[in-house]
């Protein structure tokens, strides 16, 4: 029993898990973690191969999203579609002129 | 007015590039194609305020811009129950023993088979927009407007009602999700395949 509260509990509060690392790697996407809590992190990935892959594959994501984001003015619209929506805004111009 | 506006024009030479820009932050074809029409419509009846200062398709934009933040508020601010739809299972991490909080088993993030023209593939480009429509919505919402439009999280916050600590929390939510789908969906698959 004393076993467990003495070395069990400090062992487990250092091990960092994977979802406190997981969320950690999360922000570190976007504002520096403190000197303190990146230390703590490079521990665990060093030990953990699951939370490695996932910080990588966190970094292929931003990549894909920024590709996606490019992406933008790439896409064709439908051309009925198009001549649709002209068609309302000239009904809607002409509308205007009537009034 | 130093550059007239040409609404006649509208449809022919922004109709495409709004709609991509709709589609890449929205996910949903319908929900994009009405975003377009409403930001035409909008943007008619604003005309007076536009000043030159900005581009035709700039201003536009703008408008669109606004609109996407104003479907997501409405999307957080449906039901709980809504909320739930399409929400994975998120035990991702063990619940209970030493091991409490590091990944389940069959839960662990594997090796991808990165393939480098994936996103120019329509195949790939299908899967992640399924992917991005699964997350529960108030995710999405979070994700979308940080990393696709790239507000500040103090402004995602203000404009979604969350605080920070739920941000963030979500963020995680979306990216642990995200990353499962497209393993399942794709990278892992793929790799099987080869």
């Amino acid at each position: 029993m004393n076993i467990k509260k003495q070395i069990w509990k400090p062992a487990q509060d250092f091990m960092m898990s994977c979802e406190k690392a997981t969320h950690l790697l999360t922000k570190a996407q976007y504002q520096q973690l403190s000197f303190f809590k990146r230390l703590h992190l490079r521990i665990h990935l060093l030990t953990c191969e699951a939370c490695t892959q996932f910080a990588k594959q966190l970094k292929y994501l931003s990549f894909i999203f920024d590709k996606l984001k490019k992406s933008a003015d790439k896409v064709k619209l439908d051309e009925n579609y198009k001549a649709d929506i002209q068609e309302n805004i000239q009904r809607i111009i002409q509308n205007e002129k009537k009034d | 007015m130093a550059i007239p506006l040409k609404p006649e024009k509208w449809a022919q030479e922004h109709s495409d590039y709004l709609y991509g820009y709709a589609i890449t932050r929205i996910y949903v074809k319908d929900d994009a194609l009405d975003l377009v029409q409403e930001t035409f419509y909008s943007a008619l009846k604003a005309r007076e305020s536009f000043k030159g200062d900005s581009s035709e398709r700039t201003w536009l934009i703008a408008i669109l811009k606004r609109k996407i933040i104003d479907y997501y508020r409405k999307k957080v601010s449906r039901k709980e129950s809504e909320l739930q739809q399409g929400c994975a299972d998120e035990n991702y991490f063990t619940t209970s023993g030493f091991w409490e909080g590091h990944w389940k088993e069959e839960r662990m993030p594997k090796t991808w088979a990165y393939t480098e023209n994936s996103i120019e593939n329509e195949e790939f480009e299908a899967i992640l927009k399924k992917c991005m429509e699964l997350l529960p919505s108030k995710a999405g919402a979070c994700f979308t407007l940080k990393v696709m439009e790239e507000y500040s999280s103090e402004e995602v916050c203000k404009e979604l009602g969350i605080t920070a600590s739920n941000l963030w929390t979500m963020m995680h939510r979306v990216k642990l999700q995200l990353r499962e789908c497209l393993e399942i969906n794709w990278f892992g698959k793929k790799k099987r395949e080869h």
